[in-house]
């Protein structure tokens, strides 16, 4: 398989602190790919970079060997989809509107949504199983909601390339593992390269085909899930000890304590 | 765009009615058939110039410069995303300000019919083109803002130093007057002035209203859905400095109808960003008209200055806002 979105060498510098350095990450159509490591990693800042929200100071990232269009145009935004963290929306819209904002990209400067557009939001609020929440004002919605209704809104526009930042952050075991359903089902029923920022490493067993650990804006390991999390670049990295098994059929991760060294995958 | 039909002929109709009583209403009140005589240039030439020399340029301006205002509102509301912000917040009104008590001081203003306006027009392009150089530069929609208030708190520094320094107490007194927002005196030649600025400024909100749709999803959602944020921003800051910068200069700063009447529309449009833009401009017409009726109609012996009517209604209805929005839980 070929990789699909690509970022190679990538460096990113606030003054003289590099966020992340000569970072090359590849997500592949088809796939989940995790992207892991401790607070301050450097994993937001990657997934702002491919979003084109951070100008990187050296690196390309490509779409299938093609330079991508330039961030803030409409042709990028058809490429790549980006759902950050915390789900803000500033005014009260209803649901559906808020979702069918996702449909920009594709509609012309001063064109009006045609029945495609509203196809559209349909097919994602049935996936999401918001349909029962298209009238409902976003800021009366339940947490969980509103994580599935921000999901409809990213997978409206219809992208190759789905980002999410954290996406089941401060959502119950229930609606954590209906947003990874969804965004496994993205991956693989629909041939999207998504790329996920996870914390909880029994997920990222859990859902993810490929993952990137990263700390201190490297990259420490990354490949298929299972040699990640087995390695020891893992405990190294949050400097935590793991324990690994396998409970009811399902893979689990959980930390145990912390180690007595300093925290870094380079010690490894 | 849907569902707006209603709103906007229902607020169009009502700021028909504002300017018909604007011209029905003064020293000497006529009727509708005095008025549409006046209008026609049949009947009574007394009457017919009054109706049109006197009330139809300020019941025209009226309409003008509430839209523009209201108009210039939901524009800063919604690059703000915040319904707090107001059109004078960026600093473009406090420097037309400043030009027009320029003009007094040296007697352009009484020199020509023109030389105010223009001045005050001066003063906030050159606020204009400063925020428009921070703009290119800077990445923060707050960086921005707070340049806007520097720059406001400047121009606002300086005209506080005119009036000082005014040469005789009734120079004072008329910069101060001014100041406050009047309709008054004005001619056709004021409402043609500013045509231009306003359709300019009017033309480049509605280019901006998807990006304005797009913020509601904050600025890395907006910018992930195509929009240039420098762009946007530009294109709103040039058009909010036209509309009020327009406004300014021929009537005075006339504060809270930028601020009020987005809001209160905001329910009726289910708070879109860009359905909101058209209806406040209608609203903003229909509001500043109907102010001008009241300023003319209170029995006082001086008239009350239209500028001091909206501020006399619009501060209490600030304050109700932001308690109550102080009581929402963020």
């Amino acid at each position: 398989m070929t990789a699909m979105l690509s970022a190679r060498d990538i460096t990113v510098r606030i003054g003289p602190r590099p966020l992340l350095e000569s970072v090359t990450a590849h997500f592949h159509a088809g796939q989940v790919t995790g992207v892991i490591g401790p607070n301050g990693a450097g994993k937001s800042t990657l997934m702002r970079v491919l979003a084109g929200l951070v100008a990187p100071e050296t690196g390309a990232i490509t779409l299938d060997g093609a330079p991508l269009p330039p961030p803030g145009s409409r042709a990028r935004a058809r490429r790549v989809g980006y759902l950050p963290q915390g789900h803000e929306v500033h005014w009260p819209l209803t649901a559906r509107r808020t979702i069918a904002l996702g449909r920009m990209p594709h509609i012309p400067a001063f064109g009006t949504p045609g029945e495609r557009d509203s196809a559209a939001v349909d097919t994602a609020m049935n996936r999401t199983a918001t349909a029962h929440l298209a009238d409902a004002r976003v800021d009366t919605l339940s947490g969980g909601e509103r994580a599935r209704v921000m999901l409809a809104r990213v997978l409206v526009t219809e992208t190759p390339v789905l980002l999410a930042d954290e996406p089941v952050a401060a959502l119950d075991p229930y609606h954590a593992l209906a947003v990874m359903d969804l965004l496994a089902e993205e991956a693989r029923a629909h041939r999207r390269a998504v790329a996920v920022v996870l914390h909880d490493l029994t997920l990222a067993a859990r859902y993810c085909d490929s993952l990137i650990l990263i700390d201190g804006g490297r990259v420490c390991a990354a490949g298929p899930a299972e040699p990640v999390l087995t390695s020891g670049a893992l405990s190294a990295a949050y400097g935590v000890r793991f324990a690994r098994g396998v409970l009811d059929g399902g893979a689990v991760i959980t930390p145990i304590h912390r180690l007595d060294e300093e925290p870094s995958c380079s010690l490894n | 765009m849907t569902g707006n039909g209603g709103l906007l002929f229902g607020l169009s109709v009502l700021a028909a009615c504002g300017a018909m009583a604007g011209l029905m209403i003064g020293y000497i009140p006529y009727g509708v058939g005095d008025v549409i005589q006046g209008l026609a240039g049949t009947g009574d030439a007394r009457i017919a110039a009054i109706v049109r020399e006197v009330r139809l340029p300020r019941a025209l301006l009226g309409l003008e410069i509430g839209a523009a205002l209201g108009l210039a509102g939901a524009a800063m509301q919604g690059l703000l995303r915040n319904p707090l912000a107001e059109p004078g917040l960026v600093g473009v009104s406090a420097s037309a300000g400043l030009g027009a008590v320029v003009a007094f001081h040296f007697g352009i203003a009484t020199a020509t019919s023109w030389g105010l306006p223009v001045s005050a027009m001066i003063g906030a392009g050159a606020t204009t083109l400063l925020l428009l150089a921070i703009a290119r530069r800077t990445t923060g929609t707050l960086t921005l803002i707070l340049s806007g208030v520097a720059i406001s708190s400047l121009a606002v520094a300086l005209t506080s130093l005119v009036l000082n320094l005014a040469p005789n107490p009734y120079a004072l007194s008329e910069m101060l007057l001014w100041l406050m927002g009047s309709l008054k005196d004005r001619s056709m030649d004021h409402v043609l002035l500013i045509l231009p600025f306003l359709l300019a400024g009017g033309m480049l909100v509605l280019l901006a209203g998807r990006g304005l749709d797009a913020l509601t999803l904050g600025e890395d959602g907006a910018q992930t859905l195509g929009i240039n944020l420098r762009r946007l921003r530009a294109t709103v800051i040039l058009a909010t400095a036209l509309l009020v910068g327009g406004a300014v200069a021929v009537s005075g700063s006339i504060g809270f109808i930028g601020l009020v009447v987005p809001h209160m529309l905001r329910p009726f449009v289910g708070h879109e960003p860009r359905r909101l833009l058209l209806p406040s401009a209608l609203a903003g017409a229909a509001l500043l008209v109907l102010a001008d009726v009241v300023a003319r109609t209170l029995p006082t012996n001086q008239e009350v200055m239209v500028g001091v009517v909206t501020a006399l209604l619009g501060a209490p209805f600030f304050l109700v806002l932001v308690l109550r929005t102080n009581r929402r839980p963020a």
